[in-house]
Formats: structure tokens, sequence, C-alpha cells
């Protein structure tokens, strides 16, 4: 093949390629349906019957709307949303976490679900969780499906230490001080990566709210804090690694045998049994400490409606019936999630049947205090900049950089800054 | 018999080579120690990957102490890979998009570098610096206008859309001048006087004489491609055109994270990268150091 004649094919290929691509039409131009695009947080493979079918079902009520599902990897949605947004081609829907649904919303970005819904379907939801999506006044998303954070306990290394479990928090010093100068093994891995530090905050005492100034944060709560972080760093209850590494690195060392105890949603014993088979004879799950003294924290992932919607009306709908309280049920007993709606939690699906099911036991503890529970952190305007502060000065109260007091000041008087600049 | 001070002296030569030769092997152990130790470091994390995926269902793999040689090697692992996605699928289409965009770099960045390295007009170093100067600009920056063009052609959801950022590159062009710079200039006069466009040179004189270059830029483009994950997550929606990158990260479920069907995935999709390399490295090793001497 001469160079001319290789050059002239590859150019040609490209460019032919680039035209036909871009002279097609959309395809919902040409289509007299409505398509509706859902995107979900890696859902697929595991759920894949169940979401298919139930688009199928939904399509087959509604005959002028076919629904396009598309599953994005849980670490990489945020990317793959904000590239879709500034392109203008984002979602009709999409299953969020609070935390970003809260980011988007505070750019106006999402449809407020009141304006679409009708009164009796709010009413079917958790009323504290649908509360919790709300921001200046506007709520922004719908409460899909929930989880409690529970604890996992390696029973041996309680055992071997002669350590009780802890019955809240601030207990956990003082049993890890005797489970590492028994057996010289660490309790507990709090995780710095999330939200854990501002929700404990708020499980200790505290309050956190957009309408109060400077958050609302109170020198005598985050004073308890603090010492409740730096009794764990300095009884060696907590490895030093906490300061740099998140949840997984709990996940980890639990897994390994290594960790007395765990705080995570119930899904996290599928992945012990999976990984570490032998170490679920000795696991214990009980409800979190703190559940006996009143308020435990809810995790909610959201479904939200993206404002660059053609159909808004449509969307809402299909949310709708995915979070009907008959498809929560379908999907709680497909995967360990908790349902939002009042009457799904009620279901005889909740009940125990066998007390040494740990699975069931994790279920009815994460139910129970879900009934009873509350979304402790809410929607903050600059979540990230305030949640840096936070952590900030709690590492540095841990690691003795600063004291408590000056801690807390410094805590409180960034988080008033941040509220004054971000305002 | 040789006389004693003749014999003393030979012993002395004995003596010092003997004592050469130890310190000359001493040495060569040592260089050897520190190699295999290196070597150790950076084969270190995919020999874990490698146990881990050989792992049976009932060993603990966050065993503390940790324990590198599985109890009961099993192959089941990689079995499972198969069962629990269309793996062959994101194979082929990991092997089409590489293959396409490999071939599309080297075509368009040697094109490219011809009159960069060996042709005179207005101009030329501008375009050259302007070029490489986009090298500095990482690609999370460039990732949404970029998008947002594709989405304008209906590239979208499209394998052209994958292929078309890894067709032509800055880096490309940049190794393909490198290289056409090392060739004399006494053959290219030659075929001009012979009456051969400057096309023919690019094809007949030129390219055959840089492939070692074009074999590097092949490999570090389907290094590149094969590994490429934020730009299919970016522009790849359906799931039957999913890379083997975004079809592996599906193994890592967000109810249950089965470790050993993760590192058996990760493994079976470095396979293709390795057996490259092995199949180039001759060429890659040669290229890379023309590249990198001359200015």
């Amino acid at each position: 093949m001469t160079p001319k004649r290789l050059a002239a094919i590859a150019g040609s290929v490209l460019i032919l390629a680039l035209l036909w691509q871009a002279n097609k039409e959309p395809p919902d131009e040409i289509s007299d349906k409505t398509e509706i695009e859902f995107w979900t947080m890696q859902l697929s493979p595991i759920l894949d019957e169940y979401i298919l079918s139930s688009i199928a079902e939904y399509e087959q009520q509604n005959p002028g709307i076919t629904v396009k599902w598309v599953d994005v990897a849980w670490a990489d949605m945020e990317r793959k949303l904000l590239a879709s947004v500034a392109a203008g081609t984002a979602p009709d829907i999409a299953n969020l976490n609070p935390q970003f649904s809260s980011k988007l919303a505070e750019f106006n970005a999402l449809e407020d679900p009141t304006s679409f819904l009708s009164p009796e379907t709010i009413a079917t939801y958790h009323p504290a969780v649908w509360d919790s999506n709300r921001l200046d006044g506007k709520y922004f998303g719908v409460p899909w499906y929930l989880s409690a954070t529970i604890a996992i306990y390696n029973q041996a290394i309680f055992e071997q230490a002669g350590a009780p479990y802890p019955d809240s928090l601030e207990e956990i010093p003082k049993i890890g001080a005797q489970i590492q100068e028994s057996i010289g093994k660490y309790t507990y891995f709090p995780s710095f990566d999330g939200g854990e530090a501002m929700e404990n905050y708020v499980l200790l005492g505290g309050e956190i709210s957009n309408d109060l100034p400077g958050y609302g944060l109170s020198n005598a709560s985050i004073d308890r804090l603090l010492r409740y972080y730096s009794d764990l760093y300095e009884s060696g209850s907590v490895p030093p690694s906490v300061l740099i590494e998140g949840h997984q690195k709990a996940i980890d060392l639990f897994q390994s045998g290594e960790l007395a105890m765990l705080l995570t949603g119930m899904q996290m014993l599928r992945t012990i049994e999976i990984n570490s088979p032998q170490l679920m004879e000795d696991i214990v799950v009980k409800p979190h400490p703190n559940a006996d003294e009143g308020r435990t924290n809810i995790a909610a992932m959201n479904l939200v409606v993206p404002k660059q919607t053609r159909y808004p009306r449509d969307a809402f709908d299909f949310v709708a019936f995915m979070s009907s309280p008959e498809k929560q049920i379908e999907m709680a007993k497909e995967v360990p999630i908790l349902p939002s709606t009042l009457r799904s939690l009620q279901n005889e699906f909740f009940q125990v049947v066998d007390q040494n099911d740990k699975y069931e036991m994790a279920r009815a503890f994460s139910i129970a205090q879900i009934r009873r529970g509350d979304v402790l952190l809410p929607p903050l305007e600059n979540y990230s900049r305030l949640r840096t502060a936070f952590i900030l000065h709690t590492h540095r109260a841990m690691l003795g950089e600063l004291s408590r007091e000056d801690a807390t000041d410094r805590l409180i008087s960034d988080w008033k800054n941040i509220s004054r600049s971000g305002k | 018999m040789p006389p004693p001070n003749i014999r003393s002296s030979y012993e002395h030569i004995v003596f010092h080579r003997s004592r050469e030769n130890m310190v000359s092997a001493s040495r060569m152990f040592l260089r050897y120690v520190i190699l295999i130790l290196v070597a150790c470091v950076f084969i270190g994390p995919f020999l874990w990957l490698l146990s881990t995926a050989m792992k049976s269902g009932s060993e603990n793999i966050f065993q503390y102490p940790p324990e590198f040689i599985p109890h009961s090697p099993t192959l089941e692992n990689f079995v499972r890979v198969f069962d629990a996605l269309p793996f062959l699928t994101y194979f082929a289409n990991s092997v089409f998009v590489a293959a396409i965009a490999v071939s599309c770099n080297l075509v368009f960045c040697s094109l490219a570098a011809y009159p960069l390295a060996r042709m005179s007009f207005r101009g030329k170093n501008v375009i050259f610096l302007t070029l490489i100067s986009t090298m500095i600009l990482p690609f999370q920056l460039m990732m949404i206008p970029l998008y947002s063009i594709a989405v304008n052609l209906g590239l979208n959801n499209t394998f052209l859309g994958l292929i078309i950022p890894h067709a032509c590159t800055a880096f490309g062009v940049f190794l393909m001048r490198q290289s056409f710079l090392t060739i004399p200039h006494q053959l290219e006069e030659s075929a001009l006087m012979e009456g051969v466009n400057r096309l023919q040179i690019w094809w007949h004189v030129m390219l055959p004489l840089v492939k070692p270059a074009l074999a590097t830029l092949a490999v570090f483009t389907f290094i590149g491609v094969w590994g490429d994950f934020l730009w299919p997550l970016i522009i790849i929606d359906d799931q039957t055109k999913f890379t083997l990158p975004l079809g592996v990260n599906r193994l890592a479920g967000a109810f249950a994270k089965d470790w050993r069907l993760v590192a058996a995935g990760a493994i079976l999709s470095i396979i293709p990268t390795i057996v490259v390399f092995l199949f180039s490295q001759r060429f890659f090793i040669s290229g890379a150091l023309k590249g990198a001497v001359k200015g």
C-alpha cells in the first residue's frame, strides 16, 4: 500500500465516522416514546434481574415511556455526573448519596420533588429521612433505601481480654486500653473519610444545623467529642493509621482478626463471610453502642431528578414507582438494604425468625434503629470545607498538637468563618 | 621446579588473581541481591494479587500474619470471573479499541512528526512547542470539554468516542519527531534526487528506520488505552461496550466485595499488557533510549 493511500484511507475513515455520528438524529426525536435515563450506583450485576423486571413492569404500566438504565461505579458517580451535567446530558434520574445530592442542590441543579409528588405519596416516606433532603427550605431528593450503623464484635478478642462490650461510644477507650494491655490488639478504627466524626458529635449531644449561626456548634459538645477521640488515641484503642486511612482499612483489619469491633452497615456481614469465613463463628452482632441512649443515625441513598431533564413529571413518577413500599420490600429481599417507606418498615419480612442467624439479627437491630432514628448530619452548605476543618482540628487534638480547649475554639471559629463566607 | 623467587612471585600473582576473583564474585553477588530485592519490590504487589486470586473460599485472605502461599491453591476464582461477567465481551472490546487506537496513533503521530523533524516551514517551532505544551495539562482538566465535544459529535457511547482521544497524542508526535531527527539527512536527500516524493520518503525511507520508536509508541499507547478507566467511564453507558477496566470494576459489588474475584479479574486483565511488552521488549528498550538522547 502506498503511503498516500494509507494516509487517505485512515483520514477518510475517521472523518466519515465523525460525520456519520454527528448527523445521526437523537433517538427520542424519531421515536414517539419518552425515554427516561436512570442512573444507579453499582447495583449491577447483583440487582440486574430486579431492576430490569421493575423497569419492564413500569413500561408495561406506562406504554408511552421507556426507561434506559445505566449503572455507574460507586466511587466514580460524581465525576461521571459532573461531566454529563457540564455537557448538558445529565440523566433524568440519578441515585446519589445525600452529601453529593446536597452539593448539587446548592447549585440549584435538582428539581424539588414536592412540586411533582402528591402529599399522599410524600407521607409514605420516613419523615426524618424525607426532611433530611432539604436545603434552604427546598427539597431536593427522594429517599430510596436506607441503612443503619450497627456493631459487629469479634467475640474471641473480647473473651481473651476479659472485656465487656461497650454500652456507649465513650466506654470504648477504657475497654480498648484493657484489650491493648491484655492481648495487644486494637479495639476500634474510627473513620475520618466520611461524616462519622460529625455524626458522633451529634450522637454525643451536639447539634448541627444550617439555620443556626456557625451551624450551631457548641463548645461543651465539641469538647466532649474531642475528649472521646483523644482518649481513644491515647489509650491505644485505635491504631495510629486512623489519621490517614479510612473505613476500608477498618474492614480489612477486622477481617484479619486484629480489630475487636466494627461500627458499620449490616451489608458488611456478607463481605466478611466471603473474605474471612472462619471469622464468622466469632462474630457477635449488636445494636450501635449508643442505640439505647436515644438518637441513632440513618444513612440514606436518594433518587434525584436533575433540572436538565426534559421530563420531570415522568421522572418523578418513575421515582415514586421505584421507591414505593412494594418495590422496596422486593429490593430488600434481594440485597441487605432497608426501605425508606413507613409501611414497608413494618413488613413481616423484618421479623426475626432465628435468633442465631446473624443476618436476621443484624437486620432486626438495623430496622429497630431506623424506626426511631434520625439523619444526624443534615445537608450542609460548604460541606467539604466544613468537614476538612472538623477533621483537621480533631486530629490536632488527638495528636496533642493543640489542647482540647484550643482545638475547640479553632474548630468553632473556622466553622463560623466558613458560614459567613459561604452564604 | 622453578627457583624460590620465581615461585614466590607466581604464588603472589595467583593469590592476587584469586583475591580479585573473590572480590568480583562478591560484588556480583551483592549486585544480584540488590537486583532481586528491587525486583521483589516491583513484582511483589503482582504476586500478592496472584496469591489472593488463587486462594480457595475457605481461606481468610486478610489473615494476620499474612500467608503468601495459598493452603489449597485453586483456579476456581478465574472460572468464576467468566461466570460473574461477560468477560470475553469486555476483552474483545478492549482488544478492538486498543488495536484501532494504537494503529491510528502510529500513523497519525509519525505523519505529524515527519514535517516537524525534517521539513522547514514558517511556524514549525511554534506548532511543535504548542503541541508539547499540551502535555502538561492533566486529562482531568480536558475531560469535560472533550466530553462536550464528543457529545456534540454524537460520539457518546460509541467505540469511536473511546478511540479518538488516543488516535493522535502529543507524546507520540514528540517521540516520533525525536526519532526522525536521528536519521542522516543524506538518505532523504538521495531519495529526493531520485524523484521520490515526501510521503513516499516517509513510508519507504523513514518509517523502516524508526521501527524501535514505533514499537515503543505502540507499547506506550497500548498500555495507556488498555488501562484507561476515566475516559471510558465518562463516555460509555452501555455495559456491552465496556472495556476491561470498567468491566473488572463491576466485580467489586456495593453489597459484598469478594476480593478473590477482584484479584482474579485484575490478573486476567493485565495478562495482555505483559504479553505485548514481552514481545516488543527488544524494540522498546532501544526505541526509548534513542528518543531520550537525541535533542
